[in-house]
């Protein structure tokens, strides 16, 4: 599911980059089960239900962080919101709502939303974060022009998603499936030539590594896993909202920089993002629990924030300079 | 461009093999676990039970349907309900209520203007006031999501998990809690959701005639401009909002019956967009105005844009009885139309079907509409105080202390329970 890239500390020993987010998120899971003693009762089941589009467009985040460069994609949000307005309002509204249409369409519509990304980054050389804005823009406003008025109604398989009856709330599932893909993707060469170019670009195209194409793939990779993460938005939404989606980007971006992901590329993976979100969503359960305001949300993200993007630079320092 | 993965990876038609494989390992599986469920084809089965939320559309047979089987007392409240909420059977029927003392928990959306604050107090109030009865188990939770649905599903989860017998939620968004609302009923909480329509079908709703009042003020104007060609400006609200085109749905049909010519402003329920609108209207349109239609906020800042243009301010309605629209008002001495629509109302009228709920009585449906108080020139001075100005934020009440009389909901419920009772205190709400 990830790279385990270790970073040498005293006596030659290694932690995988992942470790601290996930040290972190056990951490918070014994805080709030002291603090509420529904919550191993099954109440964590809803919580990671509502957790998991920030999880899955955490996760989406990872491969264009990693591909360096700048790498980022500002629109996951309402890349991940326009898949779940034009499936409830294009599609499931039109009566086309069986599972092996809208499923196989969130995904492609999360690739186009990719490759156009894609295009525009690595293709006409646009700065990331400008393009990326761009699109957010574009996507936000398409979503509303598509789906004026949130929409409700569902087909009945949707419900599988947010089913919390079983071991595990079927999300996770989702979840695990979208993390074994991308460990597949790991075994190939691809992986390495993502690192590399994250890395290093200009040693990377040295070494005859196509730096162009690996990012267009990153940026696709982006765009599905983005598609997926819209389709299981409809899904806890249990419906469409044009404004919901633009509301995840930010929080996505900082899920990757908490997870240990370096922002500067070439180091990191989908399981160190999905803890950070996982971290994120933990918090903001946690302060709930405690009462505190939103505002003092806003806050406590914030500093968690640059908490871990000092840790983050430190380590990425102290891996080029052992 | 060249192949992002290495030539020692296989050769073309392998790797190309390679990505269609991955592709479909992403879709098949997915697809799959969709399709463990049998009714692949059915929309969800509360659909067959409970009306569409068709916000902006015209009445279909079975919203009629619906609407002719309401008692005649509350039918003409219920007008257009369609545009704003979903109508059907009581999702709390199997649900036996705790014994008191009860854990009262207050979930809103957003907590930023003071017609939020104004719900919050008079909620705390009433609280104290039962707490006195010894019916209250703690003091009031409170949440504030900031107008972010993860967030308030969170803390709506979170509220669950202490033990709140009774959620009241203040203006949820259409979509988005109905998994949060499922999880509060299966542990046993009574939710009534407060000022606005919802798609979620598992809440008792409790929220004013948005159709029905849209319409009232439409009507009003219709009688003061009387048969003429002149236009009516309709200032509209966010589009898309189902309580704000359920308003706008009342008015505009009325326009059209009295065959009057309407254009439209997009107000945003913001003052300063409003002023900007209509000052920008008046300067491109240099014909008469019959008249101004108000679908929320609006009265005062287009007041004030006639008043820039040093244009004849035509009747221009009110909506939610703002302090400073009856402040106006006065000024202006130019007779208007409105409703005591503040938010102490809509938490009063609140109270009162959750505490009929504890004490044991059913609703008859899942949604509860109640006519809101009228202002005009006959009761204006009941409502207008010295203190408020242009400058005020707060909103007038209902005088008699309710917008609906106790017996109003009489036909909404069945069982014969004998709730708690309270004063709202609506009345001693501070003119700021």
């Amino acid at each position: 599911m990830t790279t385990v890239d270790r970073a040498p500390i005293r006596g030659g020993r290694a932690v995988p980059y992942f470790v601290p987010a996930a040290l972190a998120v056990l951490v918070m899971i014994a805080i709030t089960a002291q603090k509420s003693s529904q919550f191993l009762d099954g109440g964590w089941k809803l919580v990671l239900v509502y957790a998991s589009p920030l999880v899955l467009l955490a996760m989406a985040q990872a491969p264009v962080v990693l591909s360096g460069g700048g790498g980022l994609d500002l629109s996951v949000g309402p890349g991940a919101g326009l898949v779940s307005v034009i499936l409830a309002a294009g599609l499931i509204a039109h009566q086309i709502s069986v599972a092996w249409i809208v499923i196989p369409a969130a995904v492609l519509l999360g690739v186009v939303i990719g490759a156009v990304n894609g295009s525009l980054v690595a293709l006409i050389r646009i700065p990331p974060i400008i393009a990326t804005l761009a699109t957010y823009l574009v996507f936000a406003g398409i979503a509303t022009q598509v789906l004026a008025s949130p929409t409700g109604a569902l087909p009945v398989w949707m419900d599988w998603f947010t089913d919390v009856e079983g071991v595990v709330p079927n999300v996770v599932w989702v979840m695990l499936l979208v993390g074994g893909l991308w460990w597949l993707l790991t075994r190939t060469a691809f992986w390495r030539n993502l690192l590399m170019v994250g890395s290093n670009d200009r040693a990377a195209y040295t070494a005859g590594v196509p730096v162009t194409a690996v990012r267009f793939v990153a940026y696709v990779l982006t765009g599905a896993m983005t598609g997926v993460a819209g389709l299981v938005l409809t899904a806890v939404l249990g419906g469409a909202d044009a404004t919901v989606g633009p509301t995840y980007t930010m929080l996505a971006i900082a899920a990757v920089a908490l997870g240990g992901i370096s922002l500067a590329g070439g180091r990191g993976g989908l399981l160190g993002a999905a803890c950070g979100a996982a971290l994120l969503f933990l918090i903001q359960n946690y302060l709930t629990l405690t009462e505190a305001s939103s505002f003092v949300l806003q806050m406590a993200y914030g500093l968690v924030l640059v908490v871990a993007i000092v840790i983050n630079g430190a380590w990425d320092r102290k891996r080029k300079n052992p | 461009m060249k192949s992002p993965f290495p030539r020692r990876a296989g050769s073309p038609v392998q790797r190309r093999i390679a990505v269609v494989a991955l592709l479909a390992g992403l879709i098949a599986p997915l697809a799959a676990c969709g399709g463990l469920s049998a009714n692949d084809n059915d929309k969800s089965s509360v659909s067959e039970t409970y009306t569409d939320l068709r916000t902006g559309k015209p009445e279909s047979a079975r919203d009629k349907a619906v609407l002719d089987a309401l008692p005649e007392s509350v039918r003409s409240t219920y007008a257009g309900f369609w545009h704003a909420t979903r109508v059907g059977p009581n999702p709390y029927a199997d649900w036996k209520p705790s014994q008191a003392p009860w854990k009262f928990c207050y979930s809103s959306a957003y907590q930023g203007n003071s017609w939020r604050q104004e719900g919050l107090a008079v909620a705390k109030d009433i609280v104290a006031q039962l707490d006195k009865k010894g019916l209250v188990d703690g003091p009031l939770i409170v949440s504030d999501a900031n107008n972010n649905a993860s967030l308030q599903a969170t803390q709506l989860t979170t509220m669950v998990q202490k033990g709140c017998d009774v959620i009241l939620v203040m203006q949820p968004p259409t979509v988005g809690l109905c998994k949060a609302f499922d999880a509060a009923q299966k542990a046993g909480a009574l939710v009534v959701v407060m000022q606005t329509g919802t798609d979620c079908t598992n809440v008792v709703q409790s929220d004013f005639g948005a159709y029905d009042a849209g319409r009232t003020a439409a009507e009003w104007l219709v009688d003061k401009v009387g048969k003429t060609k002149d236009t009516i400006v309709m200032c509209d609200g966010i589009p898309g909002v189902a309580a704000a085109e359920a308003r706008q749905a009342g008015a505009s049909d009325t326009f059209k019956k009295a065959g009057l010519k309407v254009d439209h402003i997009t107000g945003q329920w913001t003052p300063s967009t409003i002023k900007s609108q209509m000052l920008r209207y008046l300067s491109t349109h240099q014909g008469a105005i019959a008249g101004v239609w108000d679908g929320g906020v609006c009265a005062v800042p287009v007041t004030q844009a006639f008043q820039q243009a040093d244009r004849d301010l035509p009747p221009v309605t009110g909506f939610e009885g703002a302090c400073s629209w009856l402040a106006s008002w006065k000024q202006t001495g130019s007779e208007s139309f409105g409703f005591a629509g503040g938010a102490g109302q809509g938490v009063n009228e609140a109270f009162k079907v959750a505490l009929r709920m504890l004490a044991g009585q059913k609703p008859k449906h899942n949604t509860l509409l109640y006519p809101l108080v009228q202002i005009d020139g006959s009761n204006v001075d009941e409502y207008y105080k010295p203190g408020m100005k242009l400058s005020s934020g707060c909103n007038a009440q209902p005088a008699s202390g309710d917008s609906a009389p106790t017996a109003y909901y009489d036909d909404l419920f069945t069982g014969t329970g004998t709730p708690a009772t309270f004063d709202a205190g609506l009345a001693d709400l501070p003119v700021k």
